[in-house]
């Protein structure tokens, strides 16, 4: 308790920020906890010079706060973070460019393809229902296999989902929905599914999250968030629907003014690396390195539908107002 | 009766007044040059506002934030009443300890309720199988989460008007032969009117204000405050969001000014009269007993609910008791964010009470600069009106720009110190000028008489005799500080996540149990501090006596 007293005398006096020794990297990412776990792990064995400080947040709060700290940059490198935030803080111009080693054996689809490239995926977060099967059993509901299904009406009342306005999961469903259902088609879907939705949530890992505590039978939402309740003891189940769903790549990319380019250009390289898809692969991601991929992933990779990710971007304010007008005034 | 100019005490009140210009003017004015601009920062005048209205479902978060604020105010008033009446009024069964549960809500920040709430409520709730399934997301969650949350607030104030009416008017009342409901009507309600459209006024401004509980319970029922999350952290629309925290501003500064016109155009009202406790009265004091203890279970079980929640695997499903959440995997900063609160919650407790008493004393005990003085005044109070959200929004864009040379204080400790003090200031102000204002002016007179400096009779009579007030002001600080989430969401940096914030985390990555058991930690902190607060006055009370004697002599 002591050194704790000695601390806070120190706080009072020199309102100082700790010194540490070697390189101190700044990091962000909207990662789920343990799966940076695991990359903690690893990158403390590789990199031993290296001590990275790690922001963890929602996607929505971390592109928030690199735009509010593009003046005065805060983070060395992005490690981890959906495109569509990448993108929204590259339109500002807050990203720097590098070709991380290795970047080319990489899909084109999955990086940045221009000449100078900000970003670099590390894996595909795929869109998924995140099903309680005790709960649909309880209310005598079948396990929805496609998107024909939570549209039916038996479903009214059981589905959350996020709200596009706040969650870059829910954009990503719609995004698919829209560049493959086509505008109309797609719009009338969702009204289809509207009917049904109990209600609208600001994140997308709140539905998985509240149909793994059986507070709803069905939640939109992505494999990454529903992967974290697997492990637990619930009847959790993650429902990636045969017609095909819409996805967003999880990107490394640095940020511009950071203070320490040289370890972060470092980080960057293995952030794209087979060994960073291995871990990947650990959770039953899609990492962006199609070399070691499993039956899963390949079942993954089939039920991708084809997307824009940069017209999805681009089109994002005019869709978000559509959005608005059609579900947004209750 | 006051002293007569005090030059050298104005200067002390420059660097109180200097911080409280700098953290709230200039913030609040570089927000309101930020809602005049769109995303890139050029100026577009009030599109954003015209937008905000024109939108379908933006404008709808004013009406429901102004509809959740009007009946949780209502509710909470009466509610609060009821309570302060059941203490003050009649004899309640075990009343130390139900005092003691009715504050207990303090303890824990807002997100703590809703956790409790899902336990207790939700669908697979303790209490679901007796209620039936109710909905606990949207307006009656929010309505409900509120009212719990900001009751001990609104019974704390009442329960001191309610101790000034006077003894007398009832004895008085009761010779004539008034029944009881007729000595409250003509006795107890006109000479609490005041306390009691306080109480509505100051539960309104939490109930708009307030974040955490239509975070987690809201569901899509768009509040004022979830709404500015949504525009900034979602669509990054920095122009709209500082337009809604603009928008947000102007009911909370309404509701303010109501209320510092009620504080200074009816002061000291009835507080002539000396409280007793109430002879005792079977029926009435059964009847309140009951109904303080119905009111206190509420909060309580809640509590209760989330620090169970916290020792068990992951609820409903897997209930094997668990010390597991408290190892809190499943942060980057695992337990850190908790020793980051009590270092920056005690930071601030000393700062926030050095600072308030030192400005109390100077505006109110020795005649310094008039105009200053009033400025200081009504800059301290200006602070309350401004809510956290606005205020941490407002602190990101004022101060992390190249051009201020502040910035480099920017994400440190000492900022996340500052804005506690700032957020604060106001009720740290009032306990400490209240405190000073009822000690009898003629000490600096006599000093003066004896040939003593104003600062020795300020540390040597002022300060001993107050100290537990002082205490009380640094609690404050300290448990607020410990408490609060809603600006901390902006101006946080990694070094110094602190706990409130690491709970907020915690429910969005859905991991419940960490939530609960950081929220436990806090609660079990507040608690020692609260305890340790009293332990202390008590102790001090007596060599304050010595000094006050030795002075006479």
């Amino acid at each position: 308790m002591s050194h704790r007293i000695v601390r806070l005398a120190l706080a009072l006096f020199l309102f100082a920020t700790p010194l540490f020794a070697g390189t101190v990297l700044v990091a962000y990412t909207d990662m789920e906890p343990d799966v940076l776990n695991r990359y903690r792990r690893d990158l403390a064995e590789k990199f031993p010079d290296l001590s990275i400080k790690w922001v963890r947040e929602s996607g929505g709060p971390i592109t928030a706060r690199l735009l509010a700290e593009k003046d005065n940059p805060q983070a060395d490198i992005i490690f981890g973070l959906a495109l569509s935030g990448v993108l929204a803080v590259d339109r500002q111009g807050g990203l720097e460019t590098y070709r991380p080693e290795g970047m080319d054996s990489v899909p084109p689809m999955l990086r940045d393809d221009r000449d100078h490239p900000t970003w670099a995926g590390m894996n595909v977060v795929v869109g998924a229902l995140a099903v309680n099967t005790r709960e649909c059993e309880r209310l005598g509901i079948p396990v929805p296999e496609s998107w024909r299904d939570p549209i039916k009406p038996e479903y009214r009342g059981h589905i959350v989902m996020p709200n596009p306005l706040s969650s870059g999961t829910a954009y990503l469903h719609v995004t698919g929905w829209l560049q493959n259902l086509g505008e109309d088609k797609a719009w009338e879907f969702m009204e289809a599914l509207d009917k049904n939705v109990k209600m609208y949530v600001h994140s997308g890992s709140k539905p998985a999250q509240m149909a793994a505590m059986g507070e709803t039978p069905i939640g939109v939402s992505v494999d990454a968030y529903i992967a974290t309740y697997l492990k637990k003891r619930t009847p959790l189940e993650t429902v990636v629907p045969v017609d095909g769903v819409g996805w967003d790549i999880v990107a490394a990319t640095l940020v511009k003014g950071g203070k320490n380019p040289e370890a972060a250009r470092r980080l960057m390289d293995y952030a794209v690396s087979p060994d960073s898809a291995r871990i990947g692969l650990e959770f039953d991601y899609l990492p962006v390195r199609p070399e070691n991929d499993g039956p899963r992933q390949a079942e993954l990779c089939s039920r991708l539908l084809p997307m824009d990710l940069r017209r999805a971007a681009e089109e994002r304010d005019r869709v978000l107002a559509e959005w608005r007008r059609r579900f947004g005034s209750e | 009766m006051r002293p007569r100019p005090g030059g050298k005490a104005t200067l002390v009140l420059l660097l109180p007044l200097a911080a409280l210009l700098l953290g709230v003017l200039y913030p609040a004015a570089i927000l309101l040059g930020r809602s005049m601009t769109d995303n890139m920062g050029s100026a577009i005048g009030l599109a954003n506002f015209s937008a905000y209205f024109r939108t379908p479902g933006l404008a709808t978060s004013l009406y429901h934030t102004l509809g959740v604020g009007v009946i949780v105010a209502a509710a909470v008033a009466v509610l609060a009443y009821a309570l302060a009446y059941a203490f003050t009024h009649a004899l309640v069964v075990g009343d130390r300890a139900c005092r003691y549960l009715v504050v207990l809500p303090l303890s824990v920040p807002s997100v703590f309720f809703p956790i409790g709430m899902i336990y207790i409520f939700g669908r697979h709730g303790i209490l679901s199988g007796v209620l039936g399934v109710g909905n606990i997301y949207g307006w009656s969650g929010i309505v409900f989460g509120e009212i719990v949350f900001i009751m001990p607030h609104a019974t704390l104030l009442l329960v001191t008007a309610l101790c000034g009416v006077d003894r007398r008017l009832y004895l008085a009342a009761q010779t004539l032969g008034a029944s009881p409901w007729r000595r409250f009507r003509t006795i107890t309600l006109p000479q609490t009117r005041n306390a009691l459209l306080r109480a509505f006024l100051v539960a309104f401004i939490l109930a708009i204000t307030d974040f955490g509980v239509p975070k987690v319970l809201g569901g899509d029922y768009s509040m004022l405050s979830t709404e500015l999350y949504t525009q900034i952290i979602g669509l990054q629309d920095l122009g709209m969001g500082s337009a809604i925290g603009v928008i947000m501003l102007v009911p909370s500064l309404m509701a303010f000014a109501l209320d510092l016109w009620l504080v200074s155009s009816h002061p000291g009202q009835a507080q002539t009269g000396r409280y007793e406790k109430p002879v005792s009265a079977g029926a009435r004091d059964l009847t309140f007993s009951l109904f303080a203890w119905g009111i206190v279970t509420v909060p309580t079980a809640i509590i209760l609910a989330a620090v169970g929640g916290s020792f068990v695997a992951f609820w409903p499903y897997d209930l094997a008791p668990t010390l597991a959440n408290y190892r809190f995997e499943n942060s980057v900063y695992n337990i850190q964010p908790f020793f980051n609160s009590l270092e920056m919650s005690a930071a601030a407790a000393v700062a926030g009470m050095a600072i308030t008493f030192a400005g109390a004393y100077v505006a109110v005990r020795t005649g310094a600069n008039r105009l200053l003085s009033l400025l200081y005044r009504g800059m301290a109070f200006l602070s309350v009106g401004i809510p956290g959200t606005v205020l941490g929004l407002a602190f990101v864009f004022a101060f992390n720009r190249p051009e201020n040379v502040l910035q480099l204080f920017y994400g440190s400790r000492a900022f996340l110190v500052f804005y506690c003090l700032i957020h604060f200031y106001a009720m740290g102000h009032l306990i400490s000028a209240a405190g000073l204002a009822s000690l009898d002016f003629r000490y600096e007179d006599a000093g003066k008489t004896l040939g003593v400096g104003r600062l020795s009779t300020f540390f040597r009579v002022i300060l001993p005799l107050r100290f537990p007030v002082a205490l009380e002001v640094a609690f404050y600080f300290f448990i607020n500080a410990m408490t609060t989430v809603s600006g901390m969401v902006f101006i946080f940096s990694p070094d110094n996540a602190p706990a409130s914030v690491a709970m907020l985390h915690f429910t969005d990555t859905g991991n419940y149990g960490e939530a609960a058991a950081m929220g436990a930690l806090i609660l079990a902190a507040t608690l020692v501090a609260r305890v340790a607060q009293e332990v202390l006055a008590r102790r001090l009370r007596r060599p304050a006596n010595r000094v006050n004697l030795r002075y006479r002599q």
